[in-house]
């Protein structure tokens, strides 16, 4: 039977105006669907190239952190020299009327991408059919594994996966040997052997000494018991990153107030004691001290956001929100332990696990460093330990060392105050079982190696 | 109240419809639109320059010459809306033009005559 390759289809079959003209509205309208449609969609999803073109503004708007009002797309569009029609003003106003308050924004994405993908699979058939018509003498095997391989592409994969060759992977590898070979000897000539960093600063020389940094995709989880410092480390981590070498990084902190993260800040910075800075308690000399911290804070890549009903949810729409904004490099989640289940039917286990998973594909997605803390069990386990360890790539553990420790561990009596231990339990690229003397003042949330007293 | 929000946007959807045609139609300039482009934003959307409003009413209420008119209009043009420093000594320096255009004592500043 020879059907003809049809030149029409039936009306929406592949394209679908009004799923195009729903999300468009509903990103002028909610922040969330902007966070989505803008990870989810791209201009060239549209069937419309007017669609396409507000969609590129809205963007363009939202990348910039200026909400995508009516107005302000009508200004952007004005000032870009893109809206030079007047029917351009009547579609978008049109679309901004006919928004209906409902939160099916999902429905609607996957509406536009569905066809995005159909109308790719036409135009796939397309020149497949044109290839034959053109009689040309070809390879059966050839045309079929490529059709295959584009077949996959729309089916399986994300237009930006790629699948690396044995050759791809082999050049990738050499080229990273060989940066690092010449980068080593570079540092051992001219900085007297001191490692370079692969990724983010930790804040530890020992532990970038080990990691070689934190690399985007990597979820690192950090366990400790209440009151024993993940707060502090979390801070820790966020000056050594944000303050001190000026990357950016999404604080999310489920338990404190703005004020409580911003005083805390004060005492790390200007070394004054976080009672005395609660109390007040300080001479105009170190009230200097504290605005001199403050300009560095002023002047960092630190952006905090206090948030008590934290879902999984919520922590993927705020990262990508971010991600789009601020460009940041890392996200710190201080703690799990206090973020909201979604199904209360799950059990404690249940949700870290479905916590810790959403984060390391955040991690790998948004190519940021995720840090999430746990809360240790009173004898230093961790609930649902196994599966978070699966998941993670670094796993640390803060705990003191006991009084009877310090009496008796010979090679702790080589350091100057080591009051604890930062453990190394995983490490998916190096070293891991060991156990980093550090001094933790709790006093001024301040954290560094332990150093070691010279002989 | 549902109807009230609904009749609010649309008059928000047709002014700024207007707005953007008039420029197209080369009626405003580019610096026109923007400034009433974010005017519209300012007043529908933050609620804000209440006392920018109040004086804006109370031009359109006075009869000014042509000279003046323009003077006005290029002092709103180059306000920066989002600046409240600016809007404050662009709104106190069309008090005076107005208030010494009617002869009136100058009125102060935030003066509500809703």
């Amino acid at each position: 039977m020879n059907l003809p390759f049809p030149q029409s289809y039936p009306e929406d079959v592949l394209y679908d105006l009004e799923s195009e003209r729903r999300v468009i509205s509903s990103m002028l309208h909610s922040e969330e669907a902007c966070v989505e449609a803008y990870h989810l969609l791209k201009a060239a999803d549209f069937y419309s190239p007017r669609h396409a073109t507000i969609f590129e503004l809205i963007c363009s708007l939202f990348e910039r952190d200026i909400r995508p009002t009516y107005v302000e797309l009508l200004k952007e569009g004005h000032s870009l020299g893109v809206l030079t029609n007047p029917r351009d003003i009547e579609e978008i106003k049109y679309i901004a009327e006919h928004y209906i308050d409902d939160e099916n924004i999902r429905y609607w994405l996957k509406r536009v991408k569905d066809k995005s993908k159909l109308r790719k699979f036409e135009a796939f058939l397309r020149r497949s059919i044109q290839m034959l018509a053109e009689g040309q003498e070809l390879e059966a095997d050839d045309i079929l594994m490529s059709a295959e391989e584009e077949l996959t592409t729309l089916t399986a994969l994300d237009e930006d996966d790629s699948i690396d060759t044995p050759a791809d992977l082999a050049t990738l590898g050499y080229q990273e040997v060989e940066r690092r070979f010449l980068q080593f000897k570079e540092i051992r000539e001219r900085y007297k052997g001191v490692l370079p960093l692969y990724g983010l600063p930790t804040g530890f020389e020992d532990l970038n000494h080990i990691t070689l940094g934190y690399k985007p995709g990597d979820l690192i989880i950090l366990g400790a018991q209440t009151g024993h410092g993940k707060t502090a480390f979390a801070l820790h981590t966020a000056k050594a990153v944000a303050v001190d070498n000026n990357y950016n990084v999404l604080y999310l902190n489920t338990e404190m107030s703005r004020e409580q993260i911003a005083l805390r800040w004060g005492s790390i910075l200007s070394g004054i004691e976080h009672d005395r800075i609660r109390s007040g308690d300080i001479n105009e000399n170190e009230l200097s001290l504290v605005l001199q911290g403050y300009s560095r804070l002023r002047d960092s890549g630190f952006y905090s956001y206090p948030c008590p009903n934290l879902t999984p949810e919520k922590t993927v729409s705020i990262a990508r929100k971010f991600k789009a904004q601020k460009n940041i490099d890392m996200m710190i989640v201080d703690y799990v332990g206090r973020m909201d289940k979604l199904d209360p039917r799950l059990q404690e286990w249940q949700m870290l696990e479905q916590i810790v998973k959403t984060l390391k594909m955040l991690a790998q997605n948004l190519k940021i460093v995720v840090m999430c803390l746990v809360q240790l069990n009173p004898d230093g386990t961790l609930q649902g330990a196994k599966r978070m360890k699966n998941e993670s790539d670094l796993m640390l553990k803060l705990t003191p060392i006991s009084r009877d420790e310090l009496e008796e561990n010979e090679e702790l009596k080589k350091y100057l105050n080591p009051n604890y231990y930062l453990h190394i339990e995983k490490n998916r690229d190096g070293r891991s079982g060991v156990r980093i003397p550090i001094t933790f003042d709790l006093q001024r949330q301040t954290m560094k190696n332990a150093e070691r007293i010279s002989l | 109240m549902v109807h009230e929000e609904e009749v609010k946007k649309r008059v928000y959807d047709e002014t700024a419809s207007l707005i953007t045609r008039l420029a197209l139609m080369n009626r405003l300039t580019s610096e026109e639109l923007h400034f009433l482009l974010t005017l519209l934003d300012h007043v529908f959307i933050t609620n804000q320059l209440r006392p920018l409003i109040n004086v804006l009413h109370r031009w359109l209420n006075s009869a000014v010459g042509q000279e003046m008119n323009e003077t006005i209009k290029q002092v709103l043009i180059n306000t920066d809306l989002n600046d409240e420093t600016q809007v404050t000594t662009s709104i106190q320096f069309i008090e005076e033009l107005l208030c010494s255009n009617a002869g009136e004592p100058i009125a102060k500043e935030d003066s509500t005559d809703e």
